[in-house]
């Protein structure tokens, strides 16, 4: 949207994210979430933010079998859709500039704290350029069937891209997102900087389910911070999948502040020659008696490097907290490497908190097996990385699925 | 600032009484009697006052003079506990007894003797041990070997008789495994180490009874930097055992040790070390082993007493089948913070290693497990298990696992869990049903937590660890 068109408070908390990212300097590997993801070489400071598109109404479109969905070519929102069902019920689903109208209220609280506890240079950045986004409302009491799409192609070489998403559920609402990050226009140039947060607000007893795919171009860099508050009862399934980028940076932060709150975090990833994937998870109790889980699975081929950093804190009042934590590595060949850091940071003696870490190969015999069965040894190998990761699909919605399998299979022939 | 000062402290001797604090059990201590001691601080002027003092060669002072400028330029760690009251400039870097080193028992002067006769060393001589470093203040004050050992060549000695008379073995191992370089207090320890034991088992010898010295810190303010070289030759077996215990004073005191092993191809080391600092130290230690081909390496490290510790005994798997195993044990009580764990670094192919960690939180102590588990690059069959246990048994202590996993390898096999959880309030009725009062439960499910660490030490350990457990214990409920 024109910068110039928005609200008095949002120009100021643009300009007080300025004032911060001008203070701050870009994380080194002197602090321990950057410590194995060196930014300093990246020429950050030569990424200018990509200018926003001019307000247009997006295209209406025909919601077909979701609720509703929204797409982006770059920053400019070029169709959107609500299915007629919902949209009488309150429900919207509209680009940024759009939702600042109507939501003005709700966006301001949620800006503001959101921008409160920005602790790093790339947010302070993100909320003083973001570009474009979305806004999901679904009103208290409000139960969506079917899932929403959020598509984002982004593109704009050598610049940053700084979309935002916003979700809010109102008490008992319920909902299921797909967003789909890609970019078309990656053919050359130094890619693109895609600077994005993700905002998930549940009120009390809503629930949220949540895919994310990352497939951006093999340039780009990719930077994601997720954020989600779930309130008293409420219910949170993230599911987080990466594939694309030469340098994946992301933070899924999931703070239960309502008693009797729950999430589960999962996550893939694959990663491929010459791609460094630095992923963290936070789970973090304030509340009495919630429950998470954090489940990441990754493979990494010859020449990958990924990073997984899982914490999960427990706030001295949270009694009654049960948290696990579960991180799977599959290295597929030579040179990759694979890191595994899940920690606890436990301030409370009523807890059952636990986490767990494997690292391993493929199964020689298991490919043995299917080798003698008549399997090519690239088959026998796909089907053994498709099943691998089967247990974090079979839930998820058919697009995201396809998505993802097709995903993997690419990248599996492709380093074959 | 302090250049103009004489090196020696110009107010000695004197005593040190009256400033007893806490109830710690083993808190009794005598007038210092210290002869030799440096003023407070650091600089060249002490380091060679303390290398000059021992009447070393040339190449050592030149190597604790290095140290000490690395020790300048290294900064704090910005992580594990909190270290901000630690003043460098106010401690004491060295401290000496008593002229000659004592050969027998016997010529151990009469109020050292009566120290030790406390925490229980005549007794353990008298049973079955090989040897005995006594530490009292930062230097051997006695020292035995038994007479079968000598005449299989084992040497247990103190490092600056290592130095003076084993100058080739100490050359080509000392500061190989822990450069000075390492960290900043590596660094600390190789400029102003003074005591602790050099042990040289030679090929093929078993060493069938423990080696065991005790520490004891004994000056107000006082620092102690203990060095310790285990070179283990080719299959060869030795178990060397460390205690501390020290009394209380109402000033800081800080630890800094250095302990390198080498175990060489065949070889297996054990190093049992059951930590006891009073609840005034800082601890903060760097222990590292080397196993080369088909050598095994245990530490098991109990860590109850001090304010703050830092410790992570490694293990470098640098041969091919090399074994390396920690049991790692802490207990964190009010106002202590125990940063403990494990490193194991696989270097070589077909190695394996194991790391078992168990903290206890209690009276808003915090421990932490801190490890590290690395697999290099281009490794073939590498294996390891890392299980953290944590038990917290009030709402006011905390506990935090950082276990770090870095495999640059795909041929690996790696397991790691932890758990976090108090004691259970069915595990609670179930022994209260059975006529236990709710104190004798918790303590019999304590001590059943940390039984396999128990099992794994001598009996007069053991005996020793469950009674400082039961100690730590009182008042936990209610």
């Amino acid at each position: 949207m024109s910068r110039t068109a928005e609200p008095l408070w949002m120009k100021s908390l643009r300009a007080e994210a300025q004032k911060r990212f001008a203070a701050m300097a870009w994380p080194t590997t002197s602090e321990e979430g950057w410590r194995r993801t060196d930014v300093s070489r990246l020429g950050l400071d030569s990424f200018a933010a990509v200018e926003p598109a001019k307000p247009a109404c997006p295209r209406e479109g025909d919601p077909g079998t979701t609720a509703g969905f929204i797409r982006f070519d770059a920053t400019r929102c070029t169709e959107a859709a609500i299915a007629p069902e919902w949209g009488a019920q309150g429900v919207r689903l509209v680009p940024m500039d759009l939702a600042l109208e109507e939501f003005e209220t709700q966006l301001h609280e949620m800006f503001k704290n959101a921008l409160d506890s920005a602790d790093n240079r790339f947010l302070a950045w993100h909320y003083a350029t973001w570009s474009h986004g979305a806004l999901l409302w679904v009103p208290a009491g409000v139960e969506v069937r079917e899932p929403f799409l959020i598509d984002m192609d982004e593109h704009g070489q050598g610049s940053m891209s700084a979309p935002h998403i916003a979700v809010i559920l109102g008490q008992g609402a319920h909902a299921s997102v797909v967003q789909r990050t890609t970019s078309s226009g990656d053919a050359a140039g130094d890619g693109l900087l895609s600077n994005a947060v993700v905002d998930l607000r549940l009120g009390d007893a809503a629930g949220l389910i949540y895919h994310e795919v990352q497939e951006l171009g093999s340039r780009s860099l990719s930077f994601r911070h997720t954020r989600a508050e779930v309130g008293r009862d409420a219910s949170l399934r993230h599911c987080a999948a990466e594939f694309g980028s030469r340098l994946v940076k992301t933070r899924t932060e999931c703070n239960l502040v309502g008693p009797g709150a729950e999430a589960f975090l999962d996550g893939i990833y694959y990663c491929t020659k010459g791609q460094h994937m630095d992923l963290r998870t936070v789970q973090n109790h304030r509340s009495p008696k919630a429950t998470s889980r954090a489940y990441y699975k990754g493979a990494v081929a010859g020449g990958g490097r990924t990073v997984f950093q899982g914490l999960i804190e427990v706030a001295e009042g949270a009694s009654g907290t049960d948290a696990y934590l579960t991180n799977r590595n599959l290295i597929l060949g030579e040179a990759a490497r694979s890191d595994s850091i899940p920690t606890l940071r436990i301030g409370n003696n009523d807890v059952k908190c636990s986490h767990g870490s494997t690292t391993g190969k493929l199964n020689a015999e298991e490919l043995f097996y299917l080798e003698s069965r008549g399997y090519s040894a690239a088959d026998a190998r796909e089907m053994l990385v498709v099943g691998y990761f089967e247990d974090l699909l079979t839930t998820a919605p058919e697009s995201y699925r396809e998505d993802a399998l097709t995903s993997i299979r690419d990248r599996l022939r492709g380093a074959a | 600032m302090k250049a103009q000062s004489p090196v020696v402290d110009p107010s000695r001797p004197q005593a040190a009484g009256g400033e007893l604090v806490g109830e710690y059990q083993h808190g009794y201590h005598f007038p210092d009697e210290s002869v030799f001691k440096t003023r407070r601080g650091l600089d060249e002027d002490i380091v060679n006052a303390i290398s000059h003092r021992k009447g070393e060669p040339e190449w050592m002072r030149q190597y604790r003079l290095r140290a000490l400028a690395a020790f300048r330029k290294k900064s704090m760690p910005n992580w594990g506990a909190d270290l901000s009251a630690l003043d460098f400039d106010n401690l004491y870097y060295y401290a000496r007894p008593q002229e000659q080193q004592s050969r027998t028992w016997e010529d151990v002067p009469a109020n050292i003797k009566e120290t030790f006769e406390r925490i229980g060393i005549p007794e353990a001589e008298r049973k079955f041990l090989a040897g005995v470093g006594a530490q009292y203040d930062s230097e051997m004050v006695y020292h035995s070997i038994k007479e079968e050992l000598t005449k299989q060549g084992v040497i247990f000695t103190d490092p600056e008789t290592a130095v003076r008379e084993h100058p080739d073995l100490v050359k080509q191992y000392f500061g190989t495994v822990i450069p000075y370089l390492d960290n900043k207090f590596a660094a600390l320890n190789s400029a102003v180490w003074s005591g602790g034991s050099f042990v040289y088992v030679p090929k093929g010898v078993k060493v069938e009874v423990p080696l065991q010295a005790y520490f004891r810190i004994n000056a107000k303010s006082f620092g102690q930097f203990e060095r310790t070289l285990i070179i283990a030759d080719e299959g060869s077996f030795v178990h060397y055992i460390e205690g501390c215990t020290a009394p209380v004073y109402a000033t800081e005191s800080l630890h800094s040790a250095v302990v390198e092993i080498i175990a060489l191809k065949g070889a297996r080391v054990r190093y049992t070390t059951i930590q006891n600092w009073s609840n005034d130290v800082y601890n903060l230690v760097t222990k590292r082993a080397v196993a080369h081909e088909d050598a095994i390496v245990e530490w098991v490290d109990g860590n109850i007493g001090a304010k703050r510790t830092m410790k992570y005994p490694s293990i470098y798997l640098v041969g091919e089948h090399a074994h390396g195993e920690v049991l790692s044990i802490a207990f964190a009580s009010k106002g202590q913070e125990q940063d403990t764990g494990a490193k194991a670094v696989h270097a070589a192919s077909h190695t394996s290693s194991v790391i078992t960690a168990k903290s206890i939180s209690r009276g808003g102590g915090i421990s932490t497990y801190r490890g590290l588990l690395k697999v290099n690059e281009g490794l073939h069959d590498v294996r390891s298990r890392v299980v953290c246990d944590a038990l917290i048994l009030d709402e006011h202590s905390r506990s935090n696992t950082f276990p770090y996993m870095e495999i640059d390898s795909d041929d690996v096999s790696i397991e790691h869990e932890a758990r976090v959880s108090r004691i259970s309030e069915e595990q609670l009725f179930y022994l209260m049903s059975r006529g236990m009062s709710e104190a004798e439960a918790s303590l019999m499910i304590v001590s059943g937590f940390l039984d396999p660490l128990v099992k794994q030490l001598p009996m007069e350990y053991a005996v020793e660890l469950n009674r400082l457990i039961e100690l730590e214990m009182e008042g936990t409920v209610g």
